[in-house]
């Protein structure tokens, strides 16, 4: 068993990065259909290990791999593979492969490294309660990142068009209207997952009387508050397009900075 | 089939099924609109001629593509023309003769060929009151590779006028459709057709070469869709009423805008085109209280000064609550205040803007066309190798046969007596054994015929399968 989980470690990251090439050279190049199936066979092969190598991991563990950052930062990478395939499925976003899986790889490769460098979770917090929270809570990362990179793609795009830059890039990436759309889209269903997580989190914590109000909770009631007054401005003030981009882009800043430095990654 | 190789053809039905595949055309390329326009076939005319040509034994199969760019015939000779190469240097059973002139005129290279040719040529130039001489003179005849490489390219626009332009294809499709629903097709036509649409869909989805607008009206157009998607459903406004303006509103009612706002100085010209285009004609006064209803502003009028200013504009996106505002100014001079284009979720562009997208668009689809002519080359060869496996086909049939009638006649003997079910399986035993027995064969003289080998390896395989001998070599009986 730990001979199969360290193979799948090792390939996890190189799937990925071959899924990305692929993805890349069918954006890039003109000459795209078969890079396209290459890309889409690379990336079925990486979701099909990563969701070996979770399904292994709970096997050698006994339990969900949600209780270390390492395993929630792998779980968040296969959400956004996840969320990937679906945004193709649903939205035609084949062409945006590239930009859509780049998180998905940037957790895996992370994850992988820290997975051996395991911190036990508090025996307290051992609760089913914790997995339905960390599960909503993850899938609202990963549709606010899917958020994030549409509005860098239509910032892009709306610049190229106001600069009238006419090239390879302008012509591969979709419609304005369609990149705000779903950037809108992912970032409403980012905020009502992320609802979701907190609310079960709260009664979850009232329930077994554990701890009060951290400062990466507070940080992610700032996240929420961010892409709340995004959703009300666009309905309300007609804030889309390039406004609702930046606010979508700067609840994400927030989400990253609550995470990262809140919950203690950059902590000596 | 080398120096040495045996003929094998004597009695034994090899290279009885060579598609002689032909083209017979004029083009842009070739010919002078005039010219086209004389020998383009309209309505019922079109079908009445292929008939013809079928009826009279000019063509065994048959498909007229004719369209105000090219009259194209396609066809397979009928026997006794065009006969297939003997040389084993062509090793290809579709290349037999080829009569390629490009814009040279029309040239058979065969007594065959050139009888093929002057037997179509005479017929179409009558049927169209031209000179035979002139439709020689201006057009082209291709056979064998050559003429199925020119059908790949055409489908796949790579011949056109505009290079990429995307209604070829239908146009071929509704071409094959035609000849197929009178019964024009038949095996070897269908197999070239459905292998060149499967190019031109290739190239569709494979490359670019289609993609971008390559006219300043268009380019307007595919801009608008960058900004707001789908046009369907949005509203357009036009300011002047010239060509230009609508030109503009001839691709904007095409790519699904059906609500015109028209203004002018003059109502007339603007009641005209409201009157086209179903929409509404307003003064150039209203331009201020309508422009926020507009998704697309077009403005070409002949004033001499800023028709729409930055301040109007400015406006008019508060009023559209942030849904875009595309903006298109191909006057000279111009009628949009430059500062316009500074508005956020505004989108102004000029016509000069339009021409460094239009080249933009045309070198890239040059770009891609080399990468759709190389799958031109390998859609043509895959096809040219299924054609030479055709020469194995009778060997194949012969063989198969002559097998099956020995399993049957041992199946019999052996089974005399014995039960319905016993006998069955035995029947299932003595033919699976057989389709084993005979698939490595099978499958090798494929290959050897793909590999332009088909002579030698049916001879081979008449004599080690004993197929000449009378009830076959094998026949222990």
């Amino acid at each position: 068993m730990a001979l199969a989980i360290l193979l799948f470690k090792i390939m996890l990251p190189v799937a990925y990065v071959a899924a990305l090439g692929a993805y890349a050279r069918a954006f890039f190049r003109e000459e795209s259909g078969g890079s396209r199936r290459a890309a889409q066979t690379a990336l079925a092969l990486a979701l099909g290990l990563h969701t070996a190598l979770l399904a292994l991991l709970t096997v050698e563990y006994r339990r969900c791999p949600l209780w270390t950052q390492g395993e929630a930062l792998l779980f968040l990478g296969w959400m956004l593979a996840l969320l990937h395939l679906l945004s193709e499925w649903s939205a035609d976003t084949r062409r945006l492969g590239f930009f859509t899986l780049m998180p998905a790889a940037l957790c895996v490769t992370p994850a992988i490294f820290f997975l051996g460098n395991e911190l036990a979770l508090a025996p307290q917090y051992r609760s089913s309660w914790f997995i339905f929270h960390i599960v909503a809570s993850l899938a609202s990362y990963a549709a606010y990142s899917l958020a994030a990179v549409l509005a860098a793609l239509y910032l892009l795009q709306y610049n190229k068009l106001k600069r009238k830059h006419f090239d390879r890039t302008f012509r591969r990436l979709p419609p304005l209207d369609k990149l705000d759309k779903l950037a809108a889209v992912w970032a409403f269903l980012g905020t009502i997952l992320m609802i979701t997580s907190s609310v079960i989190g709260a009664w979850w914590v009232r329930r077994d009387g554990l701890h009060g109000m951290s400062a990466q909770e507070a940080g992610i009631f700032i996240v929420l508050a961010i892409y709340l007054t995004a959703a009300a401005s666009r309905r309300t003030l007609g804030w889309r397009g390039r406004r609702h981009a930046l606010w979508v882009l700067g609840g994400f800043a927030a989400l990253v900075f609550a995470n990262l430095w809140l919950h203690g990654f950059f902590r000596a | 089939m080398g120096s040495s190789a045996p003929d094998a053809r004597n009695g034994t039905g090899v290279n009885a099924t060579h598609p002689q595949f032909f083209v017979l055309g004029v083009s842009h390329r070739t010919a002078p609109v005039s010219l086209r326009d004389q020998l383009l076939f309209r309505g019922e005319e079109l079908p009445a001629f292929v008939d013809e040509l079928i009826r009279a034994g000019r063509a065994g199969e048959a498909v007229m593509l004719s369209t105000c760019n090219r009259s194209e015939l396609y066809g397979i000779a009928p026997p006794g023309y065009l006969p297939p190469s003997t040389s084993s240097e062509s090793g290809n059973a579709l290349e037999t003769q080829t009569g390629a002139v490009g814009s040279a005129g029309v040239a058979g290279g065969t007594p065959g060929g050139a009888k093929l040719r002057e037997a179509l040529v005479a017929e179409w130039a009558a049927r169209r009151g031209v000179d035979p001489a002139t439709l020689s003179d201006h057009g082209y005849f291709l056979s064998g590779d050559e003429a199925v490489r020119h059908l790949f390219r055409v489908i796949g626009s790579l011949d056109s006028l505009v290079l990429g332009e995307v209604q070829i294809l239908g146009q071929v499709k509704d071409a094959y459709q035609l000849a197929t629903e009178r019964g024009w097709t038949d095996f070897h036509l269908n197999h070239v057709f459905q292998a060149g649409l499967h190019t031109g869909k290739r190239i569709h989805a494979e490359t670019s070469v289609h993609e971008g607008a390559v006219s300043i009206s268009y380019a307007a157009v595919e801009l608008a869709r960058k900004v707001l998607g789908d046009l369907r459903g949005k509203t357009a406004g036009l300011i002047g009423t010239g060509e230009m303006g609508e030109l503009a509103a001839q691709h904007l009612h095409r790519a699904g805008v059906r609500a015109f706002h028209f203004f002018n100085r003059s109502a007339g010209s603007a009641t005209r085109l409201a009157e086209t285009f179903e929409g509404e004609a307003h003064s150039l006064d209203a331009l201020g209280a309508r422009m926020a209803s507009c998704d697309i502003i077009i403005s070409a009028t002949g004033a001499a000064g800023t028709v729409l200013t930055a301040a109007q504009v400015r406006e008019a996106a508060r009023a559209r609550h942030g849904d875009p505002l595309f903006l298109i100014d191909i006057a000279a001079p111009a009628d949009i205040d430059p500062a316009a284009g500074e508005v956020e979720n505004t989108f102004l562009f000029t016509i000069d803007d339009l021409k460094a997208a239009v080249e933009e668009n045309a070198g890239q689809r040059r770009e891609a066309a080399r990468a759709a002519e190389a799958i031109v080359e390998e859609e043509a060869a895959r096809l040219s190798a299924w054609a030479r496996t055709l020469d194995v086909v009778p060997t194949l049939k012969t063989l198969r046969e002559r097998y099956r009638e020995i399993a049957d006649r041992e199946v019999a003997r052996h089974a005399a007596g014995l039960p319905p079910e016993q006998r069955e399986r035995l029947e299932a035993l003595a033919h699976g054994l057989l389709n084993k027995f005979l698939h490595a064969p099978t499958t090798g003289l494929k290959r050897l015929a793909e590999e332009g080998d088909a002579d030698r390896a049916s001879h081979y395989t008449h004599e080690l399968f004993g197929l000449d001998a009378p009830g076959g070599s094998h026949d222990s009986n």
